[in-house]
């Protein structure tokens, strides 16, 4: 609204220079005008008065011309008729009445003094009057032809015998002691130029109004616009959350947004002088003096600037500030702008959320511990498998066969001595000797000899636990080829068919462990195939962003549904028990899988066949890179 | 029999596995004198002829079948302080335990047992084994202890 009240005093402001000019280039030609009519009258009444003192000096010459009397004392009747001079100024009027005079009240008048009054003797205006009338010498009227007979010569304004305001140029008359005046009425000079004026100011009005009309016409639409942008720009910094304001050098508040009622809970009230520092905490002071000062020096901007601001509550608010300089014309700093942006809210979280990392490392690390503990008792569980269950184990199997052997030597001797004793041998010694006692070594045997196993077999999974990998990047073609050609014999006798699909080039990994999980689940595929039909076994793969999926799909006997979740378990064997297994390889496979970083799964359906599916992580490969438990 | 003055010395802890040892070692033919030991520093003390063997006869020639896992000193350690003393470097120890880890293998080696035996869980390979560590012993020379 500012903007469009000014426009409107600019507009007033150049019609009133327009008129001032008007009326400065109507002064100047005013007083040309009168300038030049002066000229023309001086003009006039010069060579007016040249004429006639010529005339009357041929006259003087030429007639007897009593010069020697004055004029003032020849009476005022006589002036002309009586003295010499009455031929020559009758020769001027004469003249004068043969031309028309100039001007509307143009007028030539010829007086002298007769009497201590001015006796005129001529007045040439639109007629040649010769009627001599006389003004008292002393009077106010008829003040040019006073100067012209007081022997001046000059232009004046003022007031002739008839006591009208006249321009007029008057002159002496030498010869004949006469004055000559020529003057028009100012009237007449004046006249026009009001007429003009006024007709010239009527039109720069009506061209001022007219201008005025599309002053407004074409500047509404500019001011429209600076209104419109004010409002936008005033509604952009009044409704975005950030706090946007501006501070001289010293730092007192020039302009603050709403938006500070909002963060601080208070207006700063920007006409009793706030300073901006004092909205600051104590400590955050200084900082932004030298950010300011820096701010100075390289005419930059500050960005980013954390500062803690204090709250009506006294609380404090983080304030992120970005500065700006305020330059004059010159480019000379003279404040800055800035805009504040709350993140006292980014900041806390931000803090918690170290907090919680923090946290989470020192469960991480406390799980770390605990797992790293978990593992070398599994080590030591190792151990306790590999040699403490394993020792009594060696002492039973040990007694067990030297009690055998004492036994066989015992049993052959007691037949013997009850064959030489003619006896036979009484029923339950003899079911002791033939039947009871070799099955309960027997069985004891056979209880050491799965025993054995079992702990061979955990010992197994836990070396595979602990084996330390070495990546290295392994041609999977070459690797099922060749592991193929070794169930070469398995491969011919049951008649099966393998088809291996393109298979990547390489994938790093662990080229043995690689060996034992496409080893075990293709030789499981060749176990478990069934009788009914033609086997088929097809090796194919897939290959993610992030990992290789291997598929082995076989049409063998398939796995029953409430079989699938069992099959990695540990010593589990499900289905038909026909073929000979140790229950672990499975187990074993899941293992290495999970260490590769890699999952197994299985899909089956009973007398159809099955679907395992691994994946192996895609790494780049390094050199003398491991993976250590 | 070449080494008649060839003393075994067996340790482990376990006299189960000691008695089996022994009638193994016998059954092979082996007649030579054998001490039981039951503890590692029972074979510390005997020796270096100290503690309850210091009055024991001079020692010529001997062999030690040493098992790991025992309470006390174990077999490594006993191990280790027979390679790293002069007197009894040259000493042949035969190390004969259940465990066939095979860091602990490594180990034994490193530290510069003379040969590794596992003890096999399965009866006639146990026989088998400790047999033909009998005949070893007897064809071979083995140095005088001093």
């Amino acid at each position: 609204m500012k903007e469009n009240k000014n426009l409107y005093w600019l507009a007033g402001l150049m019609s009133i220079v327009a008129l001032a000019t008007l009326v400065v280039v109507y002064f100047v030609l005013w007083q040309t005008a009168v300038e030049q009519k002066k000229a023309d009258l001086v003009h006039i009444a010069q060579s007016q008065a040249r004429l006639i003192e010529a005339i009357a000096r041929f006259d003087m010459r030429h007639n007897r011309v009593d010069w020697e009397t004055p004029i003032g004392e020849r009476g005022p009747t006589s002036l002309l008729s009586e003295r010499a001079g009455a031929d020559t100024f009758s020769q001027i009027v004469d003249a004068h009445k043969h031309y028309r005079g100039f001007g509307t009240t143009g007028e030539i008048l010829i007086a002298g003094i007769e009497d201590a009054q001015i006796l005129f003797l001529l007045r040439h205006g639109s007629q040649v009057f010769e009627e001599e009338k006389s003004i008292p010498l002393d009077g106010v009227l008829a003040e040019p032809m006073r100067r012209a007979l007081s022997n001046l010569s000059g232009t004046m304004i003022g007031l002739d015998y008839a006591g009208v305001e006249v321009l007029a140029a008057y002159e002496p008359v030498d010869v004949l002691n006469l004055g000559i005046v020529a003057k028009v009425n100012f009237d007449e000079v004046k006249l026009p130029f009001i007429k003009a004026g006024l007709i010239t100011l009527a039109i720069t009005v009506i061209i001022i109004l007219i201008g005025g009309v599309f002053f407004r016409y074409f500047a509404n639409p500019i001011a429209q616009q600076i209104i419109d942008n004010e409002i936008k720009f005033r509604n952009l910094v009044e409704n975005i959350s950030e706090w946007i304001w501006e501070i001289d050098l010293d730092g007192y508040l020039i302009y603050s947004s709403p938006q500070v009622i909002k963060i601080l809970g208070f207006n700063p009230v920007i006409k009793e002088k706030t300073s901006f520092y004092n909205l600051l905490k104590d400590d955050d002071i200084e900082m932004l003096q030298s950010s300011l000062e820096e701010c100075i020096i390289h005419k930059k901007t500050v960005s980013e600037l954390d500062c803690l601001f204090v709250t009506k509550d006294k609380n404090f608010v983080h304030l992120e500030l970005n500065i700006a300089p305020v330059t004059d014309l010159r480019g000379v700093v003279i404040g800055f702008r800035g805009i504040a942006h709350d993140v006292t809210e980014r900041i806390s979280k931000e803090q918690e959320l170290k907090k919680y990392q923090e946290n989470l490392e020192f469960m991480v690390k406390e799980r770390t511990e605990d797992l790293e503990q978990i593992n070398t008792e599994m080590r030591n569980f190792a151990y306790i498998i590999s040699h403490d269950l394993r020792s009594p184990l060696v002492s039973i199997t040990g007694f067990t066969g030297e009690l055998k052997e004492d036994f066989d030597l015992i049993s052959d001797c007691t037949t013997q001595q009850f064959k030489e004793a003619g006896q036979s041998c009484p029923q339950h010694i003899c079911d002791a000797l033939d039947d009871r006692i070799p099955e309960s070594i027997y069985y004891i045997n056979s209880a050491a000899e799965k025993m054995n196993h079992l702990i061979h077999s955990i010992l197994t999974l836990s070396r595979a636990g602990r084996r330390e990998f070495h990546f290295e990047s392994v041609d999977l073609t070459t690797l099922i080829n060749d592991y193929l050609a070794s169930l070469a014999y398995q491969i011919e006798q049951f008649q099966v068919e393998v088809k291996v699909d393109s298979l990547p080039p390489f994938v790093v990994t662990d080229k043995l462990a690689m060996e034992q999980i496409i080893g075990n689940l293709l030789s499981n595929a060749i176990k478990y195939l069934s009788a009914e039909r033609k086997g088929v076994i097809s090796i194919s793969t897939e290959i993610t962003e992030r990992q290789t999926i291997i598929h082995i799909k076989d049409n063998g006997r398939g796995i029953a549904e409430a079989d699938l979740p069992h099959i990695f378990d540990l010593f589990k064997r499900v289905g038909n028990q026909d073929v000979e297994g140790d229950g672990m390889g499975l187990t074993y496979v899941q293992a290495l899988v999970r260490r590769l970083g890699g999952k197994i799964s299985c899909r089956s359906t009973l007398n159809e066949g099955s679907l395992f599916s691994f994946s192996v992580l895609n790494q780049e490969i390094k050199l003398g890179d491991k993976i250590n438990e | 029999m070449n080494d008649c003055d060839l003393t075994l010395i067996l340790v482990d802890d376990d006299p189960a596995h000691s008695t089996l040892i022994k009638r193994n070692l016998v059954k092979s033919g082996l007649k030579n004198d054998m001490v039981l030991l039951s503890s590692g520093q029972q074979l510390l003390d005997y020796i270096f002829a100290q503690g309850q063997y210091k009055n024991r006869d001079a020692l010529q020639k001997i062999v030690i079948l040493l098992d790991i896992n025992m309470p006390g000193i174990n077999g490594m350690e006993v191990l280790k302080t027979l390679k790293s003393t002069d007197q009894t470097r040259k000493i042949p120890v035969f190390m004969l335990t259940t465990t066939d880890e095979p860091s602990e293998i490594e180990e034994c080696f490193r530290l510069g047992c003379n040969a590794y035996l596992t003890k096999p869980v399965e009866h006639q390979e146990f026989a088998i084994k400790i047999q033909q560590l009998g005949k070893f012993l007897m064809l071979n020379q083995i140095p005088q202890f001093i």
